[in-house]
C-alpha cells in the first residue's frame, strides 16, 4: 500500500517585518553674492562661461580665497541644526578628473566639518519627530557639462563651477516615503528662514541623494539587512517619496527572490527616472572612485573664533518649530494653522505683523492662503503685493466688524487695493459696498426674500439669473428703496452662491 | 670701463634715475648680451625685443614727464616661466603648456610693473619645476656659462644662468626643495628663498603649494634685498599669504656680527660633502667668526628625513596641482575616441618623465589604503621636523651650511639616476618643509672654478638678520663677482 503524501499547505506568502531605514544627503547651493573661492557672481542663466575668473576656470597659478559670508551662512545653519561647530576647520582636495571640474579635484571638508551631530524636526500626520544628523560641511560647486545629442561634441559650462554649497548629512533615522518628504520639507523651510539658500529643487539649488535600505526580520529572529542604495536625480519633494517607496518595493522584492543572501549585495547607486518613475542602476561599489582626499595646501586652517560664533548666531532668526510653539501658545492658532502659517517666514512675518495692526489672529491665518496665492500668480514675494500688512490688517477688521462680507473683501477689495494702493474703506465706499454699513439689516432683508422664494431662489441656481429681479423687488421694498441696487444684487449673488447646496 | 651688463641692479637704477642713461641704453646693452649668449646656454626661452624696448622707452617717457616709475624703474628682470605673465608664453618648460599665454599677470609680476621693472623675458627651467639640472624642460637644458659641459642647477637654472652671464642683473626664481639656491650655488650667484608666506604665491603656477615660493637671484646681497623688498608683502589672492608688515632689509650701518650667534648643524655636513665644498665653506664660517659672530655646533637630527619626506608631500601636492592640465581647454589636447582616451593621450604627450613619475608618486602615496603609511606619515614627521627647526633657531640666529653637496654636475651625468638627483636637494629641502628663510651666497671657487654656495637659513621671518649676515660675510670675503668668459663664436 502506497500512502500517498499529504498535499503542500497552500503557500500564501507572509509579507516579511521590516524597518525602513533612510538617510539623506543634502547639497545645497548658498545664496552669497559672490562664489565660494573667488569674487565672481553666483547667478542664473547667464550665458554660458561669463561668471567665471582665472580661479574657477581653474587657470595655471590661480589660488583659491574662502568666501566668509558663505562661512557664516554656513555657520547660521549649523547654529540653527544644533551642531556641534568646529572650534578649527579646514578645507580638502576631493580629486578627480571630470571635464566640469576644471582644478581636477573639488574642494570640500573631510575629516574636520564645520558642524557635527545636530538636529532637524519634522512634522508628519504622527507629530513631531527629531532626525539626527551626521555633520555639515562646505564644498564648491562644479560646472555643466552639455552633451549635444547630434555629434559628438560636449560642451562645457563653468558659471557653475565654485558656487558655495553646503552638504547636510542626516543619520539613517527616516522611515517612510512621507517622513522623507517632511524632511526635505522642514530643510527647506529652515534655510529659507536663515534667507541663505533659495532651496529650490526644480532649479537645483537644493539637491538631495536618499541611502535606502531595509532590516528585514529573517528567520530565527535574525536581522538581514539589504545594500544600501543611494538614488540620484531626485528633483522634487514628491520625488524623494516616490524614490524611498520604489526602493523599498524593489528591496523587498530582492529578497523575496533571494532571501537572506540579499544581504551579501554591494552598495549601489541608482538614479530616479521622472518620466518613467522607476530606479535604474547607475553604479555598483567597485566602480566606486579613489578621491585621494588629502588637506588643500592652499588654504591655512581655520579657527572658528568667538566673533565669528557670535556673527553666526546674529544670522539665526526664531525658527519654524519655536514660531509655531509661539503662535499656538501667544495667538490662539490651531496647530494646523500656526504650522501653515510658519511654512515660509515671509507668510509668517506678515501674518504676525498685521496682528500687530490690530487684525484678529485666526482671521488673518485664514487670509494667508489667499494672500500667497496672490504673490505666486504675480511671481512677487509677498512684501511687493503693494499690500502691507498694516493696510491688509485694515481690511481684515472691516469684515471682522461685519462692515463687508469676507467673500466681497478677497474677490474685489483685496485685488484693487493691490491694483491701485488706495485705502480699503476708500474701495469700499467707491464700489457701494460700504452700503452695507447699516446693513445688518440688508443681509436679512436678502435672506428673508430667498427664505420667501424658494422657487425664485432655485430658479436662479439653475441658471436663470432673470429670477433675481423678483428678489431684488422684494428686498428694495423692504428697505424703503434705500439700498443701492448694486449691493442689493452683490449681496443676494454671494448669498446664494454660498449657500448653494449643490457647491 | 664698466659696460652697463655689467652693472648691479641698484647702481643701474641710479645712473637711469639720474639720467645719465636711458632706460632704453640699459635695455640695448642687455638685449645685446642675450644675443650673444642665449644660443650657447638656453637661459631663455622666449624674449620680445621689441616688448622690452616699447617698456624701456615708457619708463623714459615716464622720468621726462617728471614721474617717479618707481625703485627698479628700467632694470631689466628676467622672469622663471612658471610666473604668469599677461600676453607673454608661460610653458613651465613643458609641452602641455608650450601655446598657453596668460591673460593676467602675477602678483610677483605686478609688483614688478609697478616698481618700473623692464621685463626681459621667461627663463628656462626643469618641467613644472621638477628637477635639479633644468634638464627636464622640454625644449632642451640650460648650460652652465662657467662650463657648458656642466648643468646649471634647477629648477631655476635659466634664471640663475642669465644673471650669472650678465644678461640681466636680476631675475626671479621658485624655490619647492632649493630650486632658487641650488642653480644660484652652481652659477655663483645670490639666491634666496623667503619665509613661506612672505611672498604671494598667486600666478605662480604650482609645483607644491606648502613649499613654493618665489624668490630674487642677483650678483649681490642687496640687489637680492632690493628685489625681494618689491615683491614681498601681503596679497589678499593667496589665503597663505602673511599679514606681517615686510621687515626693512640692509638697513646699512655696522658690519660687525658681534653678538649674532652662528649655528653648524652638524647633519649638513656628512660624508656626502665634497673636501672642498667642505673646505670652503669651512674658510666662511672663519670669516664670519673673524666679524664677531658666536659659531656653536648644533644638531637637527630629524633633517635626516628631509629628503624621504620632501619626496612624499611634493609629488603628493604635485599629483594633484597637475590634475587641472586635462586637454580640456588651454593645454595641449591628444586625440581621442571618449573623454579618458583624451586625457591620456592629452597627459601622456604633454608630460616629460620625470614630471609622469612624480604624478604617479603622490597619486599612490594619496591612494586610499596608503595615505597613512605616506603622505599621513611624512606630515607628521614634517611637523616635528618644523618644531626641531624652531626649538634650535630659537638659540641662535642663523643656521650655516654649504647649499649643494657638490659643485655643479655634469649635464647628462644624473638623468639616468632619478635617486642620485634627488639627493642633490638634501640640503635645501630643510627651509622649504620648515617655512623658513634661506639664502644661498657664493663663497669661493673649485679647483676647476666652478663655484661654490654658502647657504644661511634664519627662523621663520628672520629676513632682517639672514640678509644682514650674508651682506656681513659678502663684505668681509670681498669677493668682486667674476663673469664667465666669453663664448667663443
Ligand atoms: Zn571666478
Amino acid at each position: 500500500m502506497t500512502a500517498t503524501p499529504p498535499p503542500p499547505p497552500a503557500s500564501t506568502p507572509v509579507p516579511p517585518k521590516y524597518r525602513v531605514l533612510v538617510g539623506i544627503e543634502v547639497h545645497l547651493q548658498l545664496r552669497t553674492r559672490s562664489k565660494m573661492f573667488c569674487r565672481c557672481p553666483v547667478r542664473f542663466g547667464s550665458p554660458p562661461n561669463t561668471l567665471t575668473c582665472p580661479v574657477c576656470l581653474g587657470m595655471p597659478g590661480a589660488l583659491p580665497v574662502p568666501n566668509r559670508d558663505a562661512m557664516l551662512m554656513a555657520l547660521a545653519l549649523a547654529t540653527a541644526m544644533q551642531c556641534e561647530l568646529a572650534e578649527l576647520t579646514k578645507f580638502d582636495r576631493k580629486n578627480y578628473f571630470y571635464p566640469d571640474l576644471p582644478k581636477g579635484y573639488q574642494i570640500s571638508q573631510l575629516d574636520r566639518p564645520l558642524g557635527s551631530g545636530g538636529v532637524i524636526e519634522i512634522i508628519t500626520e504622527d507629530g513631531v519627530r527629531p532626525i539626527r544628523l551626521q555633520r555639515l560641511h562646505i564644498e564648491e560647486d562644479t560646472g555643466k557639462s552639455l552633451h549635444e545629442d547630434a555629434g559628438n561634441v560636449s560642451r562645457v559650462d563653468l558659471n557653475r563651477a565654485g558656487t558655495p554649497l553646503v552638504e547636510v548629512v542626516s543619520e539613517p533615522d527616516i522611515t517612510s516615503a512621507a517622513e522623507a518628504r517632511a524632511y526635505l520639507t522642514a530643510l527647506r523651510a529652515l534655510v529659507r528662514y536663515l534667507d541663505i539658500s533659495d532651496g529650490n529643487m526644480q532649479e537645483g539649488n537644493l539637491r538631495c541623494e536618499p541611502n535606502i535600505n531595509l532590516h528585514i526580520e529573517g528567520p530565527g529572529g535574525t536581522t538581514i539587512k539589504t545594500p544600501i542604495v543611494e538614488v540620484k536625480n531626485v528633483n522634487s519633494v514628491r520625488n524623494v517619496g516616490r524614490a524611498v517607496t520604489l526602493e523599498v518595493e524593489r528591496q523587498l522584492a530582492e529578497y523575496a527572490a533571494l532571501g537572506p543572501a540579499v544581504a551579501d549585495g554591494h552598495r549601489s547607486t541608482r538614479g530616479y527616472d521622472d518620466t518613467h518613475d522607476r530606479t535604474f542602476l547607475m553604479r555598483r561599489k567597485e566602480d566606486a572612485h579613489d578621491y585621494r582626499y588629502f588637506p588643500e595646501p592652499d588654504i591655512p586652517p581655520i579657527t572658528i573664533g568667538s566673533a565669528w560664533l557670535r556673527e553666526a548666531a546674529e544670522r539665526v532668526p526664531e525658527l519654524p518649530h519655536a514660531r509655531r510653539a509661539r503662535f499656538v501658545e501667544e495667538y490662539g492658532l490651531s496647530d494646523y494653522d500656526a504650522d501653515q502659517v510658519c511654512r515660509e517666514r515671509p507668510t509668517a512675518d506678515f501674518f504676525e505683523q498685521a496682528v500687530k495692526a490690530g487684525a484678529g489672529a485666526k482671521p488673518a491665518a485664514n487670509w494667508m492662503d489667499e494672500l500667497n496665492r496672490h504673490a505666486n500668480e504675480r511671481g512677487a514675494p509677498l512684501d511687493q503685493l503693494g499690500v502691507g500688512p498694516e493696510r491688509f490688517a485694515a481690511l481684515v477688521k472691516m469684515v471682522e466688524a461685519g462692515k463687508i462680507a469676507h467673500k466681497a473683501a478677497a474677490r474685489e477689495v483685496l485685488p484693487r487695493m493691490m491694483e491701485t494702493g488706495e485705502e480699503p474703506e476708500q474701495i469700499v465706499d467707491e464700489l457701494g459696498l460700504g452700503q452695507i454699513d447699516d446693513s445688518a439689516l440688508l443681509w436679512s432683508a436678502a435672506q428673508d426674500a430667498i427664505d420667501q422664494n424658494p422657487k425664485a431662489a432655485a430658479d436662479f441656481r439653475a441658471g436663470k439669473e432673470q429670477a433675481l429681479g423678483a428678489l431684488m423687488g422684494l428686498v428694495m421694498r423692504e428697505t424703503g428703496g434705500k439700498a443701492n441696487p448694486k449691493v442689493v444684487r452683490r449681496v443676494l449673488v454671494e448669498i446664494l452662491t454660498e449657500s448653494d447646496p449643490e457647491n | 670701463m664698466t659696460e652697463l651688463w655689467q652693472r648691479d641692479a641698484r647702481s643701474l637704477a641710479e645712473l637711469i634715475r639720474t639720467r645719465e642713461v636711458t632706460a632704453l641704453d640699459v635695455a640695448e646693452a642687455h638685449l645685446e648680451r642675450v644675443l650673444s649668449w642665449n644660443d650657447h646656454i638656453e637661459a631663455f626661452l622666449h624674449v620680445e625685443p621689441a616688448q622690452v624696448r616699447r617698456e624701456a622707452r615708457e619708463i623714459d617717457r615716464l622720468f621726462e614727464a617728471g614721474a617717479d616709475p618707481g625703485p627698479l624703474a628700467g632694470v631689466p628682470v628676467a622672469l622663471k616661466d612658471n610666473l604668469s605673465t599677461r600676453g607673454a608664453p608661460t610653458t613651465c618648460g613643458s609641452r602641455m603648456l608650450e601655446t598657453y599665454n596668460a591673460s593676467w599677470d602675477a602678483h610677483v609680476v605686478s609688483r614688478l610693473r609697478e616698481a618700473g621693472a623692464v621685463l626681459m623675458g621667461k627663463t628656462n627651467m626643469d618641467e613644472f619645476a621638477m628637477g635639479s639640472s633644468t634638464e627636464n624642460s622640454a625644449f632642451g637644458p640650460t648650460c652652465n656659462p662657467f662650463d657648458r659641459e656642466r648643468t646649471t642647477g634647477g629648477s631655476s637654472g635659466g634664471s640663475a644662468a642669465a644673471v650669472a652671464a650678465g644678461l640681466v642683473p636680476l631675475a626671479l626664481g621658485s624655490d619647492t626643495g632649493g630650486s632658487i639656491r641650488q642653480p644660484a650655488a652652481f652659477c655663483g650667484i645670490v639666491g634666496m628663498k623667503p619665509t613661506y608666506g612672505l611672498v604671494s604665491r598667486y600666478g605662480l603656477v604650482a609645483f607644491a603649494s606648502s613649499l613654493d615660493q618665489i624668490g630674487p637671484l642677483a650678483r649681490n646681497v642687496a640687489d637680492a634685498a632690493l628685489l625681494l623688498t618689491v615683491i614681498a608683502g601681503h596679497d589678499p589672492r593667496d589665503a597663505t599669504s602673511s599679514v606681517r608688515s615686510v621687515p626693512e632689509l640692509l638697513k646699512g650701518g655696522t658690519e660687525s656680527l658681534r653678538g649674532v650667534r652662528i649655528g653648524i648643524p652638524t647633519e649638513f655636513f656628512d660624508e656626502g660633502l665634497a673636501p672642498e665644498v667642505r673646505a670652503t665653506v669651512g674658510a666662511a664660517q672663519a670669516a664670519l667668526a673673524r666679524l664677531g659672530a658666536e659659531i656653536e655646533e648644533v644638531s637637527l637630527p630629524l633633517t635626516r628625513h628631509g629628503i624621504a619626506v620632501y619626496y612624499i608631500v611634493a609629488p603628493s601636492e604635485a599629483s594633484s596641482n597637475l590634475a587641472r592640465y586635462d586637454g580640456v581647454r588651454y593645454t595641449l589636447r591628444g586625440e581621442g575616441r571618449s573623454v579618458l582616451d583624451m586625457y591620456v593621450s592629452s597627459r601622456g604627450e604633454g608630460f616629460g618623465p620625470e614630471v609622469k613619475r612624480r604624478i604617479l608618486l603622490g597619486t599612490f602615496a594619496l591612494s586610499s589604503g596608503y595615505y597613512d603609511a605616506y603622505y599621513g606619515h611624512a606630515q607628521k614627521v614634517r611637523a616635528a621636523m618644523r618644531a626641531e627647526f624652531e626649538r634650535v633657531t630659537e638659540k641662535v640666529d642663523v643656521l650655516l651650511a654649504p647649499t649643494t653637496p657638490t659643485v655643479a654636475f655634469r649635464l647628462g651625468e644624473k638623468m639616468q639616476d632619478p635617486l642620485a638627483m634627488y639627493l642633490n636637494d638634501a640640503l635645501t629641502v630643510t627651509a622649504n618643509l620648515c617655512g623658513a628663510p634661506a639664502i644661498s651666497l657664493p663663497c669661493g671657487r673649485s679647483s676647476d672654478g666652478l663655484p661654490i654656495g654658502l647657504q644661511l637659513m634664519a627662523p621663520r621671518f628672520g629676513e632682517e638678520i639672514l640678509f644682514r649676515v650674508a651682506a656681513a660675510y659678502e663684505a668681509e670675503a670681498a669677493r668682486k663677482f667674476a663673469f664667465p668668459p666669453e663664448p667663443s663664436k
